[in-house]
């Protein structure tokens, strides 16, 4: 693999430097660390992006630009429409676990009596433990969806009451927009969005004195659009055999819309990953080169452990083709008049990842899984869910029977925490998923 | 004024008597089956020992896991508020008080007048407690008044991360059989139990002066184990840890009476 | 019979007052939470139960699907619908209230299907656009009824409903009313069993039921050997046997924010409005269950004016294991009563009553900490 040219590596560490604030320490932190950690790997559009995102906050907070944080399941087109900055929340424990630094924030999160795993979802408790240290951004305004999970809901609840900022819950509905989930249909359930993000508006309009300008807005709709076009293909291009990108590339996909959805940086990125596929397939390179395991993956990637993914490539040549986060499955949608563009903003929360397949009944975790194992041609299913993640683990089994009823094919599941690497350590899941590979699926 | 205090506990039993407010007389039996047995077996030792008669005593308060089945106590408390009052008659700085038993660990907060301010409990798991450390010592086959010393001859502590105490006993043994030296496995062993204890010190919060009383204060490696965690020295007391609880449930013995 | 038996008779999963409605040859549903609008149900002639796992013990079922590390009541209905216990039910109501209830359905649906099974989108916020949503909710849920259950509910019939329920709900309130007496003449446990009774009496006859009990109750000679007032606040409690150990300890419980307590009738419903308008507003701006994301600063409100109101010397708070709603929130609630010096108890506790020894303990600490202030 080529490695960061010593001159770019060199001029981000520059860029790294020099004071950005007590309240963005562990900010800046995450980001030599991140910057370090991947000096080995080719510099890549995406990872150009996880950078800027980094470097973006001190930038608005030097501009005095209005930061709002949204969590890890909200595309944050509007907020770049009205410019505003978006923070988005879980990049703190996504970012610190590889770093294994999340662990200090969630032994301080118990030691102030804040919640234990797993009653509490650990992708935001580190960040009540390092806002009480001092060590976290606070932002401006805080933005959270109060569906579909209750411990971010919960822990969002507590931030809002120990930062005193203001706040704006939205409700994702729980029924289906188009007629075919039949009985979970309900034909009203855009037209609830729309309403709701249009009292989003006003609210944020207040909050940061100014208006929203509708060409912005048009154009950043356009932007989110023409983004999900390059994914959508991206997507499709992934059912090819072999797979023609390494485990996982689609979470790049994922992290250019949840934290640049709307810009240029974000179509930028995701046109490299949609050129990239289609290049390979033309030279026939495969990601995993003697590809002969595809693995579906519904569920996070196991976070703390960096490795895992190439462990699994190298030892026994398989492709993890995408997360649960990183397909990213919004379509594309008519923005030629302002009430389309609300109607595509609409169906993007509606849709967004992890929101679309566990808002309402397991049918629609279950059909997603399904569609997933038929359309890419999958031999296994692994579900490392979280401990804490309730909603999730508990469609576990069932979805696990479904699945291996229609299509035959072995599923693994497995509690572990993808945040904190104590609860099940790296090597525990590797004998799990060896184990499983190696009885059941070869 | 003769008044006594009878704690009934897990592992066992313990009575105080106390004459015009100083002690008279003590006793540590070991528990049996039925509480009342042990609150009997604790009280006549005591007794015995200064020739004197159940009838002499003008006021007892039981406590412990078994308060309710003394039959000859006039009332009740919880053993916590006796722990407290008991470190804190003896040394009035005390703050906080850290209680490891036979089946269950607490931490009691007391104020500058000796009143309980706040408490942790952890009575649903042996990880921390007496309990914890009698499996440990059958399985490396030692004494259990063996641990302490030998924990602190360890030179490389050993690493026991599993939570509960049935998967630690576990751990320990395939620690043996890669040939880990015992006294740095015992080390890990009174690691963990710190650790567990803690946790239930984050609860109420540390603050100084702290002692620590109950059965498993007596051993040393318990003790320094957990020092060097807190980062504070706990404050040793004129009496025994383990009577402690019966100390307090005589003091209130004391004031019922006054009061009366 | 008297009042006490009748009561009693009533706190059974199954009993005598169910098996006489279902004897006329009537529909009974069994509900989820306090969220769902009982007015509708019952304005289609059919008893609404709420859900409860009373006499479940172990729950091997729940755990495999469910997984251990989750609330144990829901866990626990799992079991029991396996069981068979259920089986007196025409058919379930759930929502998705929280998220455990939420995949209940789900796995109930797949693994012990009813003959009946629908769920609510309740919003979890409150304002203008989703007291309308829910509103929108309500309307296709009546209609849902309507079809499946082949019976029309009018306008009437729902304005009589709500009429009756609103009377129970003002009998309540005075019920507990008298509680903020310095000899409250009744206790938490004896309240707690008359709401429970609620769920299985036909509304007519609980109202019957309530007004007698009230004028009984208000002549009583007050309880006076008690140590403490107590709020009891927390998640889903409906074993009196819990609220018992607390009040035989010395802690009288005056009041409670508690599922089947003050959050079931404290509001009352609009009669000068549209009834589904009425009951989406009432429903939704009630007072809040943790899962209401806007509401904290009113709940905890609401509990700062009943210590003030009822006297109370130290809050207990009983949260279920694993619940992340009520976890968070005490989190909150425990540092406002922190800040104001007010003593209170942080109790976990399984949905069956367990380890009541160590409960015991630390409930009498508490009681002799509330005695030397």
């Amino acid at each position: 693999m080529k490695k960061l040219d010593i001159e770019i590596y060199n001029k981000y560490k520059k860029l790294g430097r020099g004071n950005w604030g007590k309240d963005l320490s562990m900010w800046k932190m995450m980001y030599m660390g991140i910057l370090y950690q991947r000096k080995d790997e080719e510099f890549t559009t995406i990872l150009e992006l996880l950078f800027n995102i980094f470097l973006d906050l001190p930038k608005a907070r030097k501009e005095g630009k209005t930061i709002i944080m949204h969590p890890f399941n909200y595309g944050p087109e509007i907020f770049h429409a009205m410019n505003l900055e978006p923070l988005m929340q879980e990049l703190f424990s996504v970012g610190l676990a590889p770093l294994h630094l999340n662990e200090t924030y969630i032994d301080f999160s118990n030691k102030i009596g804040f919640g234990d795993n797993p009653t509490l979802c650990n992708a935001q408790r580190p960040l009540i433990g390092s806002f009480m240290q001092g060590a976290a951004p606070i932002p401006d305004l805080l933005f959270f969806l109060s569906t579909p999970c209750n411990s971010l809901a919960m822990t969002y609840q507590v931030f809002e009451n120990l930062a005193k900022i203001p706040a704006f819950n939205m409700d994702v509905p729980y029924w289906a927009y188009e007629q075919q989930a039949s009985e979970f249909y309900d034909d009203k359930t855009v037209e609830y969005m729309v309403k709701q993000i249009k009292d989003l508006i006003s609210w944020l309009e207040q909050e940061s004195k100014q208006k929203l300008n509708y060409e912005n807005f048009q154009q950043t709709m356009k932007n989110v659009n023409q983004a999900r076009e390059y994914i959508l293909e991206f997507n499709e291009l992934l059912k090819t055999v072999p797979c023609p990108m390494p485990s996982q590339a689609g979470f790049g996909n994922y992290l250019a819309m949840v934290t640049r959805g709307g810009t240029d940086d974000a179509v930028k990125a995701t046109k490299w990953l949609r050129d990239t596929a289609v290049e390979n397939i033309k030279n026939g390179i495969a990601g995993v080169p003697d590809e002969k395991i595809r693995i579906a993956w519904p569920y996070t990637h196991v976070f703390f452990d960096a490795d895992l993914l190439t462990w699994l490539e190298e030892t026994f040549k398989a492709v993890v083709i995408m997360d649960l986060l990183g397909f990213y499955q919004v379509l594309p949608h008519d923005t030629s008049t302002i009430d389309k563009c609300y109607e595509s903003l609409a169906l993007g929360t509606l849709d967004f990842s992890m929101v679309g397949t566990c808002r309402g009944p397991i049918e629609y975790y279950i059909e997603f899984l399904l569609n997933y194992v038929k359309d890419y041609k999958i031999d296994c299913v692994i579900m490392p869910m979280q401990f804490a993640c309730k909603h999730a683990y508990a469609m576990a089994r069932v979805t696990s029977e479904v699945v291996r009823e229609e299509t035959g094919i072995p599923v693994l599941i497995f509690g572990c925490d993808p945040y904190d690497s104590r609860e099940v350590t790296s090597e525990a899941i590797r004998t799990r998923i060896s184990e499983f590979l190696t009885q059941i699926v070869l | 004024m003769l008044v006594a205090g009878c704690d009934v506990g897990s592992l066992t039993g313990k009575a105080v008597i106390l004459k015009d407010g100083e002690i008279l007389s003590y006793s540590i039996v070991p528990t049996t089956p039925k509480p009342e047995r042990t609150a009997r077996n604790a009280m006549n030792e005591a007794l015995k020992k200064e020739n004197l008669s159940l009838d002499n005593i003008e006021y007892i308060i039981g406590t412990g896991y078994g308060r309710v089945k003394i039959p000859f106590a006039n009332s009740e408390t919880s053993e916590l508020t006796c722990h407290g009052k008991g470190a804190y008659s003896l040394v009035q700085s005390i703050r906080t008080i850290i209680d490891v038993g036979g089946q269950d660990c607490k931490v009691i907060k007391v104020d500058k007048n000796g009143k309980i301010l706040d408490f942790a409990m952890n009575d649903k798991c042996a990880a921390g407690t007496g309990r914890f450390l009698e499996v440990m010592a059958r399985t490396l086959e030692l004494k259990l008044e063996e641990l302490g010393p030998i924990s602190l001859l360890s030179k490389n502590q050993a690493k026991i991360t599993a939570q509960c105490s049935v998967f630690a006993e576990t751990e320990v043994v395939s620690l043996m059989a890669d040939g880990v030296e015992v006294a740095d496995i015992v080390a890990g062993i009174h690691d963990a139990i710190a650790s567990r204890i803690m946790s239930l010190i984050y609860r109420v919060g540390l603050e100084e002066d702290l002692t620590i009383t109950g059965g498993v204060a007596k051993n040393l490696g318990v003790v320094a184990y957990l020092e060097k965690r807190m980062g504070v020295k706990a404050k040793k007391l004129s009496v025994d840890p383990q009577l402690i609880g019966a100390l307090g449930a005589a003091l209130i013995a004391k004031e019922k009476l006054k009061a009366q | 019979m008297c009042m006490m038996e009748k009561i009693e008779q009533a706190i059974p999963l199954f009993n005598n007052w169910i098996a006489n409605w279902k004897n006329e040859g009537k529909k009974v549903l069994g509900y989820f939470c306090s969220y769902i609008p009982e007015e509708i149900i019952y304005a289609a002639d059919i008893l609404p139960i709420r859900m409860r796992a009373r006499g479940c013990t172990d729950t091997p079922m729940g755990d495999a699907y469910m997984t251990p590390t989750t609330c144990s009541f829901t866990r626990c209905c799992l079991e029991l619908a396996n069981r068979k216990q259920y089986d007196f039910l025409d058919g379930i109501i759930s929502c998705n209230c929280c998220d455990q209830v939420r995949r209940l359905y789900d796995n109930l649906r797949y693994k012990t299907p009813f003959p009946y099974h629908y769920i609510i989108g309740i919003p979890g916020y409150v304002s203008n656009t989703t007291i309308d949503w829910f509103k929108h909710e309500l309307s296709k849920f009546k209609k849902k009824l309507e079809y499946e259950f082949n019976i029309a509910i009018s306008q009437e019939k729902l304005k009589k409903t709500i009429y009756m329920y609103n009377k129970s709900r003002t009998l309540l309130k005075e019920l507990y009313m008298l509680r903020k007496r310095d000899n409250p003449p009744v206790s938490g446990t004896e309240i707690i069993k008359i709401l429970l009774a609620g769920i299985s009496i036909p509304r007519e006859q609980f109202n019957e039921i309530l007004e007698l009990e009230l004028k009984q109750i208000n002549k009583k000679n007050g309880i006076s050997d008690y140590r403490a007032r107590v709020m009891l606040v927390g998640s889903m409690l409906d074993e009196p046997e819990y609220i018992g150990i607390i009040e035989n300890l010395g802690g009288l419980v005056v009041i409670d924010s508690l599922c089947f307590g003050t959050r079931y009738f404290w509001d009352l419903v609009d009669e000068t409005l549209d009834p589904l308008e009425a009951l989406a507003k009432r429903y939704l701006s009630k007072i809040s269950c943790p899962r209401m994301t806007d509401g904290h600063l009113k709940r905890a409100e609401f509990m700062m004016d009943m210590i003030k109101e009822f006297k109370v010397d130290g809050v207990i708070f009983q949260r279920m294991k694993f619940c992340p709603l009520w976890w968070a929130e005490i989190f909150m609630l425990r540092n406002k009563l922190k800040e104001d010096h007010i003593p209170f108890l942080d109790l976990e506790r399984e949905y069956v009553l367990s380890g009541a020894g160590a409960m015991k303990t630390r409930v009498q600490t508490f009681m002799e900490i509330l005695e030397t202030r």
